[in-house]
């Protein structure tokens, strides 16, 4: 187990590169100046725009800005064009709203996906299971910031029961659970519908495969009680595709992040990543790339500990 | 089995029935499933009014009318008009031609670029395989919608660039299912037969291997077209879709979101639109996989 | 088997009872109203569409806005560009208008210490320092300044600290508008600042924990999701009446909507369609005022269509503007004839500008020699009026481009509309040589007086006016006239003869100036007269929240 987790990790520096090396041809390729960015129209003729690209770095050479934003983004040092502010602090200060929006969707989408998962694999093709499923492909059907918008009008417009903007109270500090999950709601119902559908379609395939196996019938012939089969036989097999399932959502639910959280005007990562792409702030573009691929390769990671624990066969095998 | 022909072996040992009708061919259970018909149905529909869009539309679908600014559905408009007056009916039977042509093409991209990847690392393994699968990796590793926001903001949005980033980023979930289909199906007797009858690998993988994954293929296409319609609609929310005053789906709900309130046709309409047209893909989709195997993992 | 079927029957639906249950708890809880913040302890929580990036060193409109909260400079204009001492008690001008002796009150910095003749001279030359990227050109009238710019002195010879109360500004010349573009640079603490080095001023922890001498103190920046600022009990003006102010981030209309209408802010932007359905709510209301964009789209005055100015001044009679508020704002807008901001003394509140004339136009269009062809598209010596018409990629610019290209092709000029994403928009096309024939494309007007403003846009040596190549030797000297006068009769005769010069020259077509609207919370008193943005926000450390 160790020594497949060191190979893991080592396995990450070459993918790291290519993401990074994917994502700085694409900055050195684009055309358009940076610096017109941070200056208005209007003010153009009076801002001193070499100065500014000259205290950007964005005057030297192609292979040395390259090379020096490798070598700051690895130490942490790389600068935003922006605000001039560390990038890495910049991202990990956007990183608390993107990892709690994500992880309640998780937890809510699991909690959704279980018992429609469990009726349809228990009546397959039946009324129940026909309906469990075009409610799932509900989610994967609409467009987010539409449902969004949509699901804001109803509840803060119409009902005024629910906050539209921010992740918590104005001006205060912290994520309390007990202040935010009001502002959690919306943004998490959007997300988790979003991923329900792959979820329920794994668990019931994995449940109709489990409760077809061999040894179910075996336990069930020894006559222990069906509670007992499904929790203990049953319930944890099919854990197995959920988890594994889980690292493939990770991506999917932070590339949704990028428009939840500009409907909701959440301050998180995918915000940070699209305004610094709009606004042509390349060491944030390069940042905030190479962390959400860290953050999914750490769930694919996460994904394969939980699926080696939870296994028998793998652990033993 | 070895003296059958592989393109006889249509439907691969791979693909298993599933429990339920297991002597019924693919075709049968497809189509006694209502989903499946139905999604079926309204795909077709959509592709006719795609291709029908200019005769269909009642009127021009970009000209400003300025006394009927947002205007509620009723009298000549049937849907209502936007905020420029223009007949939300026709923009949107109009718009159905690039938003489906976006999503077919850069289906197309990631599908071509997605098989051959795939087929290429399943059958060659080894080196080939592992190189392959770092790419597919890395590409995975990047959520798909930053590396399509970077994409289009820093060089500007354009209908051939939606194609390309979208097919682009796309590929990767192809390629495995394509490649683990290769891996089995290499293993299989036909392919030793063949390859011991002297027949080059282009030619096995093309004439004998390839019929057999294209089942697999076509699953995993349908549910990329919904995919990338709902990616445009994202990007356009964000001002990186297709740019007006050439009308998406995605641009003209993004056009009235703000007026969800004082103006809801503008944005109902055509998301509903989007979300028949994805549901239909999907549901033509989740209905092929049904019929060949609902075990697949796609 | 059969036997254990309605078990597993049983199984499943007891679960997903349980789950149902949980979610009928969680959605009754959330019917439970969110209490609403920003009401009690004279607070409030306003909404602001885009936070600023850097707070010194800037030229974002936020951050001018946000500098009325956070700092305070020696003179200040109101929102009709009249001036006022703020830091300085008393600021005379010499008679030649070459030297002004500043006095200062005995103000504080929002950290207790008081604010002095050295803190003056170091932010002035902080703001012409040779690394400090956004000088204003007004501060190079100050003598030396050129000198200290280039890096050839160690100091601005022209800022001599008298006292520590009194400092004395010399100028090159009798410059015009000493108090209104000199002295209202904002004054920062020199303690605060020490061992700078401007070229990474942004890396400075000063501007992530600014300190000024205006009557808020910023007390926690979190970026792209809010500024909270307390009111400073420092404050020479006197403690601010609303002691609290969340300025919160929220970049989507239709969430500012249904905050307002939740109660969730105290005060937020709305676009105009909301505008009738605000006035009848019975806990918001709305205010409304002229705002900083003036749209207009310019041409290339070097091709053959655009040299006459009788062809220039048909398109600016074939624009419907009143139709365009109507169409595009619901009416709440001004159509634009001068450049300048109504609200400014400056503005010629006479001019009689271009009304919607299309008659007109096509006589004009024919006096210049055009004719309409076949398909009522105007054409002379075998060439059609078809042009490109490039904005810079918004929905407004957008929108407008569509009208215009209506009322355009109503007179026979056929325009084919494009929207340029803004990177390439201001490095490639919007520069000067570019080919362009027209550019839609719009302005802010900070309130400082206009004279910078229409040397960009009208001055030969202007960076607007080289892009569209306008040249008038007349404009030229009404602008250098104007720059040099510090008669204010004398001045206002000028401006308004450069607004009358720019509607008959035509260097570009103005249209409209969209109002700016906010929804207010009824329990929000707003002081007297608000009418522009620089207006609401110099106004807020006056507000009342019951």
């Amino acid at each position: 187990m160790g020594a497949y987790l060191v190979r893991r990790v080592i396995a990450l520096v070459p993918l790291l590169l290519g993401v990074t090396g994917i994502v700085f041809a694409l900055l050195v390729l684009a055309p358009g100046d940076p610096v017109t960015f941070l200056i208005p129209p209007e003010q153009r003729g009076q801002a001193d725009l070499a100065e500014m690209r000259h205290q950007l770095g964005l005057d030297r050479p192609l292979p040395v800005q390259y090379a020096s934003m490798m070598r700051d983004l690895l130490t942490g040092r790389l600068r935003a064009f922006s605000d001039r502010r560390p990038t890495i602090q910049r991202v990990t200060e956007a990183l608390p709203a993107t990892l709690i929006l994500t992880a309640t969707s998780i937890v809510v989408t699991v909690v959704l996906a279980t018992p429609i998962a469990f009726l349809s694999a228990l009546r397959p093709y039946s009324l129940v299971d026909h309906g469990a499923t075009l409610f799932s492909l509900l989610g994967i059907s609409l467009p987010t910031f539409w449902f969004g918008l949509g699901l804001i009008f109803v509840f803060t417009e119409r009902l005024g029961v629910l906050p539209a903007s921010g992740l918590r109270p104005a001006g205060t500090s912290g994520y309390d659970p007990l202040v935010i999950w009001p502002y959690l709601v919306m943004p998490t119902v959007v997300q988790a519908l979003g991923i329900l559908p792959v979820l329920v379609r794994y668990a019931r395939s994995s449940l109709l495969d489990t409760l077809g196996q061999d040894y179910i019938r075996v336990a069930r012939s020894k006559g222990l009680r069906e509670r007992a089969i499904m929790l203990r036989h049953v319930a944890r097999n099919s854990l197995i595709p959920v988890v594994t399932v889980m690292a493939l959502l990770v991506p999917f639910l932070l590339s949704g992040s990028v428009v939840i959280e500009t409907v909701f005007a959440l301050p998180g990562v995918g915000q940070l990543a699209v305004n610094s792409a709009l606004s042509r702030d390349y060491p944030t573009v390069l940042t905030t790339t190479t962390i959400a691929g860290m953050l999914v390769v750490l769930s694919n990671l996460l994904a394969d500990i939980g699926y080696f624990y939870l296994d028998p066969r793998i652990r033993h095998g | 089995m070895a003296s059958r022909s592989a393109s006889l072996d249509v439907l691969a040992p791979s693909l298993s029935a599933p429990a339920a009708g297991r002597r019924r061919g693919p075709w049968q259970r497809f189509i006694r499933n209502p989903r499946a018909i139905l999604g079926a149905v309204l795909m077709l529909l959509f592709v006719v009014i795609a291709v029908a869009a200019p005769r269909l539309a009642p009127f021009p679908p970009d000209r400003p009318h300025i006394p009927d600014v947002l205007h509620p559905p009723g009298g000549a408009y049937l849907l209502g008009a936007d905020h420029l007056g223009r007949d939300i009916l026709s923009r949107i039977i109009i718009a159905s031609r690039v938003s489906l042509a976006i999503g077919v093409l850069s289906m197309l991209v990631s599908i071509v670029l997605g098989t051959f990847m795939g087929a290429l690392a399943g059958f060659f393994g080894a080196h080939l395989d592992g190189l392959l699968m770092r790419l597919t990796d890395m590409v995975i590793a990047i959520p798909v919608f930053f590396l399509t926001v970077a994409f289009l903001a820093l060089f500007g949005p354009s209908i051939p660039g939606l194609i390309w980033i979208i097919g682009l980023t796309a590929w990767p979930p192809t390629a495995r299912l394509v490649r683990a289909e290769f891996l089995t199906l290499r293993a299989r007797d036909f392919v030793a037969a063949a390859l011991a009858t002297g027949a080059s690998n282009a030619r096995i993988i093309i004439r004998h291997i390839l019929p057999n994954v294209v089942p697999v293929i076509v699953i995993s296409a349908t549910l990329r077209i919904g995919l990338a319609i709902l990616t445009e609609a994202g990007l356009s929310f964000l001002g990186l879709g297709v740019q007006p005053p050439r009308p998406s789906w995605g641009n003209i709900i993004a056009d009235g979101r703000a007026y969800l309130g004082i103006a809801w046709w503008v944005s109902l309409f055509p998301g509903l639109c989007v979300f028949l047209a994805v549901m239909a893909f999907n549901l033509l989709g989740d209905g092929l996989r049904d019929a060949f195997d609902p075990k697949l993992q796609i | 088997m059969q036997g254990l079927t309605p078990a597993r029957g049983r199984r499943g639906i007891s679960m997903s009872k349980r789950i149902g249950v949980l979610l009928l708890a969680l959605v009754v809880a959330c019917a439970a109203r969110v209490p609403a913040v920003g009401q009690g302890a004279s607070q409030a929580i306003v909404s602001i569409w885009g936070l600023p990036v850097r707070i010194l060193g800037s030229s974002e409109a936020v951050t001018s806005y946000l500098s009325l909260l956070l700092n305070d400079s020696l003179t200040a204009v109101d929102g009709q560009g009249n001036v006022s001492g703020h830091l300085a008690e008393k600021y005379p001008a010499s008679p030649d208008g070459k030297t002004y002796v500043i006095t200062l009150r005995a103000a504080k910095f929002q950290d207790g210490t008081p604010v002095t003749a050295r803190d003056v001279k170091f932010s002035y030359e902080l703001y012409l320092h040779a690394k400090y990227p956004t000088t204003a050109p007004a501060l190079l009238e100050i003598a030396g300044a050129q000198e200290y710019k280039a890096g050839k002195a160690a100091s601005v010879s022209g800022i001599t600290v008298l006292t520590p109360r009194t400092i004395r500004f010399i100028l090159n010349r009798p410059y015009p508008y000493f108090y209104e573009q000199i002295g209202t640079a904002p004054i920062l603490p020199e303690h605060a600042l020490l061992n700078l080095d401007v070229a990474r001023l942004q890396e400075a922890p000063f501007v992530r924990k600014p300190i000024g001498a205006g009557p808020y103190r910023l007390v926690e920046w979190r970026e792209k999701e809010s500024m909270t600022f307390e009111a400073s009990p420092d404050y020479w003006g006197g403690v601010p009446t609303l002691k609290r102010v969340v300025l919160k981030l929220i970049p989507e209309d239709a969430t500012v909507i249904a905050e307002l209408r939740a109660g969730n802010i105290d005060a937020g932007r709305i676009i105009p369609e909301a505008y009738d359905s605000f006035r009848t709510d019975p806990r918001v209301r709305v205010l409304r005022m002229p705002g900083d964009t003036n749209y207009w789209f310019t041409m290339n005055m070097k091709l053959p269509f655009f040299q006459d100015p009788r062809v220039r001044q048909a398109m600016a009679y074939a624009v419907n503007r009143d139709e365009m508020l109507r169409a595009l704002y619901r009416g709440l807008g001004t159509p634009v004839q001068s450049p300048i901001h109504p609200s400014l003394w400056q503005y010629d509140k006479q001019l009689k500008g271009y009304t919607y004339d299309p008659a007109k136009a096509k006589q004009l269009l024919a006096e210049a020699g055009w004719t309409p062809g076949t398909d009522g598209i105007l054409q002379k010596g075998g060439q059609r009026f078809k042009v490109k018409y490039g904005f810079l990629a918004g929905k407004d610019y957008q929108n407008q481009a569509l009208l215009i290209q209506q009322y355009l092709r109503a007179v026979g000029i056929e325009i084919d509309v494009q929207g340029i994403e803004r990177g390439d928009f201001f490095s490639r096309y919007f520069v000067p040589g570019s080919p362009i024939e027209l550019v839609g494309i719009a302005w802010f007007n900070l309130l400082f007086p206009p004279q910078s403003e229409l040397e960009a846009g009208f001055k030969s040596t202007g960076s607007v006016a080289q892009i569209s190549g306008y040249n008038s030797p007349e404009m030229d000297r009404l602008l250098d006239e104007a720059n040099a006068t510090r008669d204010r009769t004398k001045q206002k005769a000028l401006y308004d003869q450069i607004q009358e010069l720019v509607l008959r020259d035509v260097p570009r077509v103005m249209t409209v100036r969209p109002d700016v609207i906010w929804g207010v919370k009824k329990t929000l008193t707003l002081p007297g007269e608000v009418n522009s943005l620089f207006a609401f926000f110099r106004s807020i450390a006056a507000w009342q929240s019951r």
